[in-house]
C-alpha cells in the first residue's frame, strides 16, 4: 500500500453525506447485535480474557509458534512460503499461477490481499481473478474500496448495486436484495467450478496442526477452498493460535463481536491438501506467511495491535469512524484498529495522521474481543510523531502555551477571562462557531458553551459563605 | 535395532495395512450427558434460530422415509451424498436407489479433466445428504469431517443440504466438541462447523439465505447410542 493519510480532507468531506449516514446506520446495528449476543453469553467476558491471554501468549511467542506451524503444515503436505513484503508475496503468488498455468482465480474474502494490492499484481500478469464473497464481488464490479472490515458495501444503497448489476453483468434492473444475491449466485457459480485457483485469506493459523481456519456466511470461503486444484492461503504472519482448543475460544467471540452471530454459518478448518483417499478438496494448498511490517510492529511499543482478530466490532462503536466513514481512512484498515496499525505498518510520516482520529473516548476497548488498549496505543503512536519532529507545529505550540499558563496561577486566571469572553458570544447550551483559528474545529462539529461563570469564582463564592 | 531401521518396517506396514473406517480420525471422550434429552431439544432448537430446520425420529428405521418425504418436498430426483458407512441410518441409499433417485458421484479424482467434469455434472444436483461428527446444542452447530467417502461438496455446492446426526453426539458447545476431539484438527484434510443455511446481510444488511452454500438445511436426529 502506497500514498498517504488525508483524513482531515476526506472526513470533513464525507460527514453528512449519504455514504457516511449509510455506514453509521449499519455500524449502529452491529453495536446493537453485539450487545444481543453479549448479553445472551454469560461467559462472555471470562472468554474474552481467555482470548486476550492467547493472542497475547501467541505474539510473545510468534518465532516458535511460526516454526511449529510451518513444520506442520509441511507435515500434512502444504507448501508454505514466507514474504518479506509486499512485492515479495505478490512475487510468489504470480509464480505458483505461472507454474501452474492458472488463468483464472477465485477469491474469497481476504484484508491482507487488499494491503499488499494482490488483485493488481495478478490481472498485470493477464489473469482473471474474481472477488466471491457478495460484497466483495460488488466493490470488485464498481471499482470501489470496502468502506468496513466486515461489512464491505456498508455505504451502498441496493439502488445502487441494482444499477451496478444491469450495466456490469447485463441484467435487468432490480433492487431486491434476494433477487441481487440470486443474481450474484448464478454468475459466481461458474467462476467456482472452473476456476484453476482459489485464493484466501486466514482468520487463524493452528501451530499445532498447521491448520488454516477460514470463518465466513456466505459459503464463497468453502468453496474458494474446496473446488479450484490449487489453494493459496494469505495470512498475515501474526495470525496464529497455539492450539485447537485455542481457537475454539478464538471462535467463541470472534462472530458474536462481529456480527453478534454466536458462530458465523461456515467455520472451515483446512489441514493440508486432500488426502489420498479423499474424494474432493484441493491437490495442492500453499501459504504464503507475510511480514510486511509486522515484525517491525511487533518490535516496537504498540505490538498489541498485532491480537486484532479482525472482528470489526471498534469500528462498529467509534464515534469518529461512524461520522466519517471508512473511506476516509483511505487504506485498507479503518477505524480505531486502522488508526493505530496503518502507522504503525506503514510508518509514521505518511500515515500518523490517522493517529488523530480518535476522541480517546476509550469505547473501543470496552468492546475489543481481545481487550486491545487501543486508547494508549493511540497516544504512543501520537508520541512517536511528536518525537519524530512530525507532530503538527501549531497544535504544539497551543500545548506548550496552554501548559505554561496553567502551573502560574496569575496566567491562568487571565486565560479564563479570555475564555469567558468566548462564553458570552452567544448564549446558547452550545456553540456552533469558534472564532479564528479554532473555527475549523467547528465546522462539523458542535461545542458546549463555557460556563458563564469560572470554577475559580464559584470556588471564591463557597469560600465567603 | 537402530531407530531407523526399525521406523522404516512400521511406515512400510502403515502404508500396507488394510483398516477400513480408520479415517477421518475425530472420536475421543465421551462428553459427560451429551445426547440428553435437553441438549437435543436445546439443539433442535437452536437449529431453528439459525434459519435451519430440524427433524427427529423416535427409530432409524423411520430415516429412509423422512428422507424420501423431503427429497420430494424439494422436488428432487437426484442427489450427491456421502457413503452409506459415513451415514447413519442403515439402508437410506439403498432405499433411495430403489425408489429410482439417483446418486451422483463427487470424486474429482483423475487430473483437471475429472475435476471439471465432476463439477459440471454437480452444478445441476439439487440436494446434497451426509452424515454429521457432532453437534453443538448452544449454537445449532453441525461439525463435518471430510474424508473416504465423504465428499465436501455434499454439504456445499446443492440448493438444500440434509444432514443426519446421531443424538449421542450432540455436545453443548464447540468448546465441548473441541476438548473431546482434541486431534480432529489433525486427522481430517477438512472440518467444517456449519450452523444454519448460507447467508448474506451484505446488501443494505437485508438477510438473504443460500447465497453460495446451501440455502435450506435439514438436519434429522437419529436415536443411535455411544458404542454403536
Amino acid at each position: 500500500m502506497t500514498g498517504r493519510a488525508h483524513f482531515r480532507q476526506l472526513s470533513a468531506a464525507a460527514v453528512g453525506t449519504a455514504p457516511a449516514q449509510a455506514v453509521a446506520a449499519g455500524a449502529r446495528r452491529l453495536v446493537e447485535n453485539r450487545l444481543k449476543a453479549s448479553a445472551e453469553f454469560p461467559v462472555m467476558e471470562l472468554m474474552r480474557d481467555r482470548a486476550r491471554a492467547i493472542r497475547l501468549h501467541t505474539l510473545a511467542h510468534l518465532d516458535s509458534l511460526l516454526e511449529q506451524f510451518a513444520d506442520a503444515a509441511e507435515a500434512v503436505g502444504c507448501v508454505v512460503h514466507f514474504a518479506e513484503d509486499a512485492a515479495d508475496a505478490n512475487r510468489i503468488i504470480c509464480d505458483i499461477a505461472d507454474e501452474h498455468g492458472s488463468q483464472s482465480i477465485a477469491k474469497s474474502k481476504s484484508m491482507v490481499t487488499e494491503e499488499i494490492g494482490l488483485n493488481a499484481a495478478l490481472e498485470a500478469g493477464g489473469r482473471t481473478v474474481v472477488e466471491t464473497d457478495l460484497g466483495e464481488f460488488i466493490i470488485q464490479l464498481a471499482d470501489d474500496r470496502p468502506s468496513h472490515m466486515i461489512a464491505p458495501v456498508l455505504h451502498r444503497t441496493r439502488f445502487e448495486v441494482g444499477a451496478l448489476f444491469r450495466d456490469e453483468l447485463g441484467v435487468a434492473f432490480t433492487d431486491d436484495p434476494v433477487e441481487l444475491a440470486a443474481i450474484a449466485r448464478r454468475y459466481l457459480r461458474d467462476i467456482f467450478l472452473t476456476a484453476d485457483m482459489g485464493i484466501s485469506g486466514v482468520n487463524f493459523g493452528v501451530a499445532e496442526s498447521g491448520s488454516l481456519c477460514l470463518v465466513t456466511n456466505e459459503g464463497n470461503g468453502r468453496l474458494t477452498t474446496t473446488a479450484p486444484p490449487i489453494h493459496v492461503a494469505v495470512m498475515g504472519m501474526e495470525r496464529l493460535v497455539p492450539t485447537f482448543g485455542d481457537l475454539a475460544v478464538m471462535l467463541e467471540v470472534l462472530a458474536r463481536s462481529a456480527t453478534g452471530q454466536r458462530l458465523s454459518v461456515y467455520t472451515n478448518i483446512v489441514t493440508g491438501p486432500r488426502r489420498p483417499s479423499d474424494p474432493d478438496g484441493p491437490d495442492e494448498v500453499h501459504i504464503v506467511i507475510i511480514d510486511n511490517g509486522r515484525s517491525r510492529v511487533l518490535g516496537a511499543d504498540t505490538a498489541e495491535i498485532l491480537a486484532c482478530i479482525r472482528c470489526g466490532a471498534c469500528l462498529n462503536i467509534c464515534p469518529v469512524y461512524r461520522r466519517a466513514g471508512g473511506h476516509a481512512y483511505g487504506t485498507t484498515y479503518s477505524g480505531p484498529v486502522g488508526a493505530v496499525l496503518n502507522p504503525a505498518l506503514m510508518g509514521q510520516s505518511d500515515w500518523g495522521e490517522l493517529a488523530h482520529a480518535s476522541t480517546l473516548c476509550g469505547a473501543c476497548r470496552e468492546v475489543c474481543p481481545v481487550c486491545i488498549d487501543i486508547p494508549t496505543l493511540l497516544i504512543r503512536s501520537r508520541s512517536a510523531e511528536v518525537a519524530s519532529g512530525l507532530a503538527d507545529r501549531t497544535l504544539e505550540a497551543t500545548i506548550r502555551a496552554y501548559a505554561a499558563a496553567a502551573v502560574r496561577p496569575a496566567a491562568f486566571r487571565a486565560l479564563l477571562k479570555a475564555g469567558g469572553l468566548l462564553g458570552t458570544l452567544g448564549r446558547a447550551e452550545s456553540m456552533t462557531r469558534l472564532p479564528f483559528m479554532a473555527g475549523g474545529w467547528t465546522e462539523k462539529r458542535e461545542l458546549r458553551a463555557p460556563a458563564r461563570r469560572t470554577f475559580h469564582d464559584r470556588w471564591k463564592d463557597r469560600d465567603g459563605t | 535395532m537402530e531407530r531407523e531401521a526399525f521406523m522404516a518396517r512400521v511406515r512400510v506396514a502403515v502404508q500396507e495395512a488394510e483398516l477400513p473406517g480408520a479415517s477421518p480420525y475425530v472420536a475421543g471422550p465421551l462428553v459427560s450427558g451429551a445426547g440428553s434429552k435437553a441438549l437435543v431439544e436445546e439443539f433442535a432448537a437452536n437449529v431453528r434460530v439459525v434459519d435451519g430446520e430440524c427433524h427427529l425420529v423416535a427409530t432409524n428405521a423411520e430415516v429412509p422415509g423422512l428422507i424420501i418425504e423431503l427429497m420430494a418436498r424439494h422436488e428432487a430426483t437426484d442427489f450427491v451424498s456421502w457413503d452409506q458407512a459415513a451415514i447413519f441410518g442403515e439402508g437410506l441409499l439403498a432405499t433411495l436407489d430403489a425408489a429410482g433417485y439417483l446418486r451422483v458421484g463427487a470424486d474429482v479424482t483423475g487430473g483437471q479433466a475429472a475435476r471439471s467434469s465432476r463439477h459440471a455434472e454437480l452444478a445441476a444436483v439439487p440436494v446434497g445428504i451426509t452424515g454429521a461428527d457432532g453437534g453443538l446444542a448452544e449454537t445449532g452447530s453441525l461439525v463435518l469431517a471430510a474424508g473416504p467417502g465423504r465428499p465436501r461438496m455434499a454439504s456445499l455446492v446443492t440448493p438444500v443440504h440434509i444432514a443426519l446426526l446421531r443424538a449421542c453426539d450432540i455436545v453443548p458447545s464447540l468448546s465441548h466438541w473441541v476438548a473431546a476431539h482434541p486431534a480432529a484438527a489433525r486427522t481430517t484434510a477438512n472440518l467444517v462447523v456449519v450452523t444454519g443455511p448460507s447467508r448474506t446481510a451484505d446488501i443494505e444488511q437485508q438477510l438473504n439465505l443460500g447465497v453460495h452454500g446451501p440455502g435450506r438445511l435439514e438436519v434429522v436426529v437419529v436415536p443411535g447410542a455411544p458404542g454403536e
